[in-house]
C-alpha cells in the first residue's frame, strides 16, 4: 500500500507506460507512446472533481444506510429508527433533534449509525472525541464478524447524541470514495451486512462507557 | 411492510438528494413516509419506534449532490456487484490526461485503475474512440500488477 501520493502517481505512470508499450519520460512525467504522448500530469488532480468525469458522487453515503434500516424495519427488529435530514452540511438534523427532542432518546443507551465507508469499522472516536467504549465496539464487531473497533471516525449523526446516549458508533456499510467522482457501493456487501445485522443481539451489547462515567463520579464523591 | 432487495437499492441510488431538493422530497415520499406509523419532527427528521429496545439505528436521507443535480434521477451502473454513478459519459476536453477510478473487479483486487485519454485532434467521435481504445488497454488487470488501490 502506498502512503505517499507522489510515489503512487509515479508508479502508476510507469505502469501506464508499460501497459501501452511506451517510454517513460522522467522530466515531465509523461509517457512517450507509439501513438503519441500520454500525459500523466493531470492525475495530480484526481482527488478533486475531474474534468473527464461529468457526474459527481453516487450517493451510497447514505443510501445504503437507509436501505439497511428499511429492511431491519421490515423484519420488526426492535429499536428507535431515525432518518435524519441535512447531515452532509454538518449534522443539522441530528443536532436539532438532540436539542429539541431529547426525550425521544429516553431509555436509549446505544446509537448505531450506518454511515461509515469501507467494510470493517466500528467507530469509537469521532473528530478526536470518544463516542463509544472499546468494550461495546469489540462486542459489536465480534457479533458482526470481520469488523474491528476503529478510532478514525470523522463525524456522523451519532456524534450529535453523545450527551444523551452512552454508546454512539458508526458502522462501515461498503461504500468507497464518498463525496467525489468514482464513489462506489458494494451491493453484495450491503446485503450480507443486512443479514449479519439481523443476527446481532442488540440487548446484550455492553454499555461500558456509562459504567465508567458512573464509577468516575462515584470516586469523586468519595 | 415490504422488504427491499438489491435492485431496490440500485433504484434508491438513482435519487440524488441534496437537502430540500425535489428528488429528496420524492425519495422521502416513496421510501420513508410510506412506512406505516412514521413520525416527523420539527426539522423534518423521520423516526419510528419498534417494540422495546435500548438501541437507536441512524442514517441520513440527504446526499452530497448539488441542488441542480437533485432535480432528476441519475443513471447508476452496476458492475460485478458494485454500483457507480454512470461515469462512462466522459466529458472529453482537448487535453490529454489520466484519471484514476476505482472500478469493477479492481476494487476487489485492491488494484488502482488508470484510465487514459489520448489527446487526438479530431472530431468528438474519433476522440472518444481513441479514448475508449486507450481505456481498454489500460483496464487489463494483468498489466497493472503491482499497483495498490489507495483510498484517499
Amino acid at each position: 500500500m502506498y502512503t505517499d501520493k507522489s510515489e503512487l502517481l509515479k508508479s502508476m505512470t510507469l505502469a501506464g507506460c508499460k501497459a501501452i508499450g511506451g517510454r517513460y519520460v522522467e522530466d515531465g512525467g509523461y509517457c512517450d507512446g507509439k501513438d503519441g504522448d500520454y500525459r500523466f500530469d493531470s492525475i495530480k488532480d484526481i482527488s478533486k472533481p475531474h474534468p473527464f468525469v461529468t457526474g459527481k458522487a453516487l450517493g451510497g453515503d447514505d443510501t445504503a444506510g437507509v436501505w439497511l434500516m428499511l429492511n431491519l424495519l421490515s423484519d420488526d427488529v426492535p429499536g428507535l429508527y431515525v432518518f435524519f435530514r441535512n447531515e452532509e452540511h454538518g449534522c443539522h438534523g441530528s443536532r436539532h433533534m438532540a436539542s429539541h427532542d431529547p426525550g425521544l432518546f429516553k431509555g436509549i443507551r446505544k446509537a448505531v449509525a450506518f454511515d461509515r465507508k469501507g467494510y470493517a469499522d466500528v467507530i469509537t472516536t469521532q473528530s478526536g472525541r470518544r463516542t463509544c467504549s472499546d468494550e461495546f465496539a469489540s462486542e459489536l464487531a465480534g457479533q458482526l464478524g470481520d469488523y474491528k473497533p476503529s478510532s478514525l471516525g470523522v463525524l456522523c449523526d451519532s456524534a450529535s447524541l453523545t450527551s444523551l446516549v452512552p454508546e454512539c458508533t458508526n458502522l462501515s456499510i461498503g461504500y468507497a470514495n464518498a463525496h467525489q467522482p468514482g464513489e462506489s457501493l458494494d451491493l453484495d456487501f450491503v446485503e450480507d451486512l443486512y443479514h449479519r445485522l439481523k443476527k446481532v443481539d442488540w440487548e446484550s451489547l455492553p454499555v461500558a462507557k456509562e459504567r465508567k462515567i458512573k464509577k468516575s463520579l462515584f470516586r469523586r464523591w468519595e | 411492510m415490504m422488504r427491499f432487495n438489491k435492485d431496490d437499492l440500485v433504484e434508491m441510488l438513482r435519487y440524488p438528494r441534496s437537502h430540500g431538493s425535489p428528488m429528496e422530497k420524492e425519495f422521502i415520499a416513496v421510501y420513508i413516509d410510506s412506512v406505516p406509523g412514521m413520525n416527523v419532527d420539527g426539522f423534518g427528521n423521520r423516526y419510528i419506534k419498534v417494540g422495546k429496545s435500548d438501541t437507536a439505528f441512524l442514517s441520513h436521507i440527504d446526499t452530497v449532490h448539488t441542488y441542480a443535480e437533485s432535480t432528476q434521477r441519475q443513471d447508476v451502473l452496476v458492475n460485478d456487484g458494485f454500483a457507480f454513478k454512470d461515469i462512462h459519459a466522459c466529458e472529453l476536453k482537448d487535453e490529454s490526461g489520466v484519471c484514476l477510478l476505482p472500478y469493477d473487479e479492481h476494487i476487489r483486487g485492491r488494484v488502482a485503475v488508470l484510465k487514459v485519454k489520448h489527446g487526438v485532434e479530431s472530431n468528438d467521435d474519433e476522440e472518444l474512440s481513441a479514448f475508449v481504445s486507450a481505456c481498454d488497454k489500460m483496464l487489463l488487470k494483468e498489466k497493472l500488477d503491482g499497483i495498490d488501490f489507495v483510498d484517499w
